[in-house]
Order: C-alpha cells, then sequence, then structure tokens
C-alpha cells in the first residue's frame, strides 16, 4: 500500500491536462504517428508537440518507430501507478464502508425495530 | 436486504470521492467515524484484522490505526485539521512503513448530509500534488476508466 509518490505526483502531473489525457485515450486503440495524433485537436502543432514530449517525459508515453517517422504508444507500466494508488484506495474504502454499513444497520435495527 | 454499492468519480486528476447512503442519522456516522471503539468495528480492506485504534479528536489531535492485513502489520496515522461535528471532518492521512518512517501524506474530506431518512456520507481522497489543485479535469472520469481498462488488458495479455 506503499508508493513513491513522488513519480507518482509527476505522473499524475501530466495527467492533468485534458489535451494529454485525450492523447492517451487515442493511444489506448494503439500506436500512432504524430499526424494522427494531432488530427483531432484544436490547437497548433507546436502545442501538440509540447504535450506529447510532456507525456514522453513522463514516462507515459514511449517514442518507437524511425528518427523520421515516429510511433507514439502507450507505457502501460507507466500507467499502472496511478492506476494501482486509485484502485488500493478505492478497494480500501469499499471494504470499509461496505462493513461500516452492515454495522450501522445492526445497530439501527436493533434500536428502532424497524425489521 | 441488497447491499448498496459506493459511487465513485474522480472530480480532479488527484481525487477520488467515494458516495454512499446510510440508514442512520448523522450523528450516528459521525460517532462510528471517530469514537476509536466505533472504528474498530469498520476500518480496513479486505481481510483487515486485529485493529487498534487511537483518535484524539480535537483540531491538531492525532489518530492512528494498526491492523493486520495482506500478511503483515498495516500502520495509518493522521492528523485532524478540520472537525465540524456532525457534518465534516477533514484528515491528513499517511502510512508507516516497516520501520515506522511516515509516507508522504494524503488528505480525505468527510462529508455527513441528511438525505431522506438517513445520511449521504461523502469521502474525497486527495493526493499530495499541490501544483494540481487549481486544476479540475473535465472528462476526468472517463478517461481514467479507459486507463484503467487499458491496464488491465495489458496485464491480461
Amino acid at each position: 500500500m506503499e508508493y513513491a509518490l513522488d513519480n507518482l505526483s509527476q505522473t499524475f502531473s501530466a495527467l492533468a491536462d485534458p489535451t494529454r489525457r485525450a492523447i492517451l485515450q487515442q493511444l489506448t486503440q494503439g500506436g500512432a504517428s504524430f499526424t494522427d495524433l494531432a488530427r483531432p485537436h484544436q490547437i497548433s502543432r507546436p502545442a501538440v508537440v509540447k504535450h506529447i514530449k510532456a507525456l514522453e517525459k513522463s514516462g507515459l508515453v514511449e517514442r518507437t518507430g524511425s528518427a523520421t517517422r515516429p510511433v507514439y504508444q502507450l507505457s502501460a507500466a507507466a500507467l499502472r501507478e496511478p492506476v494501482d494508488w486509485l484502485s488500493n484506495y478505492q478497494q480500501f474504502w469499499d471494504s470499509s464502508l461496505d462493513r461500516l454499513d452492515d454495522y450501522v444497520r445492526e445497530v439501527t435495527e436493533q434500536k428502532g425495530g424497524k425489521a | 436486504m441488497t447491499e448498496q454499492a459506493n459511487e465513485v468519480d474522480f472530480p480532479a486528476p488527484e481525487q477520488m470521492r467515494l458516495s454512499r447512503w446510510f440508514p442512520a442519522p448523522p450523528a450516528l456516522l459521525w460517532r462510528f467515524w471517530t469514537d476509536p471503539d466505533q472504528i474498530v468495528r469498520w476500518f480496513g480492506p479486505v481481510g483487515a484484522d486485529q485493529r487498534k485504534v487511537e483518535a484524539d479528536l480535537r483540531v491538531g489531535g492525532a489518530w492512528g490505526v494498526d491492523f493486520q492485513a495482506y500478511g503483515g502489520l498495516r500502520r495509518v496515522r493522521g492528523e485532524y485539521l478540520e472537525l465540524d461535528e456532525p457534518h465534516r471532518l477533514v484528515s491528513t492521512w499517511a502510512w508507516l512503513d516497516d520501520y515506522g518512517v511516515k509516507g508522504v501524506e494524503s488528505q480525505y474530506e468527510l462529508a455527513l448530509t441528511g438525505e431522506g431518512d438517513g445520511v449521504r456520507l461523502i469521502l474525497t481522497d486527495t493526493l499530495p500534488t499541490a501544483e494540481l489543485k487549481s486544476q479540475h479535469g473535465q472528462g476526468w472520469a472517463g478517461s481514467m476508466q479507459s486507463l484503467a481498462d487499458y491496464v488491465a488488458e495489458q496485464n491480461a495479455a
């Protein structure tokens, strides 16, 4: 349940921008060229380049292919950390609140005689 | 009686929010949430056992829960930052490692609001990324879900 939060906060910084999240979502469909990634966005090409560089720096996106025709891909390993953080906390609270709910019902049914 | 599931969403990239309705007044939920003798009944992940709870319920007061889970001793510590009985509680949250060293602190907020014959509990967990707090990501929940699905697919492959 303990995480390297320095890395994690860097990852979340990269994830904080809606354009970058949209790019990541595009990449869940598979590797893509720069042109493919830039097409749906209403922003300049240099702006798209900046976002892709930020994603590369965070490790969320990896560049493969040749220097002239790069292909961008999602890194499942880098995504695992934020996804795990959220799912662990969700699991922790789901379980706690389920127990709390059972306990509340036990107590209120005894007292209130609603049953 | 059917179990009522938690509703979960992500109001911002570093936040997770759970919402659930309980058939009890806010004051009862407040007591169950803050009284060590009640906390031992419910706190912890699946399989949590042998809980020990201490809580100094005042602003600046410390609380802690030790329990057995995942095959070992787990310890979480926090400090109450805001207490508005029985409606709102804000606290820090940090795990201790095996050597008793405190990890990075996150924060949670508990909100209890009367709803129908019971109370709506809303719990918001916030990661300690100060620079993110002003940015409220639109469509975050959908992105997070598709990214989580992607990781699950990659794990399965």
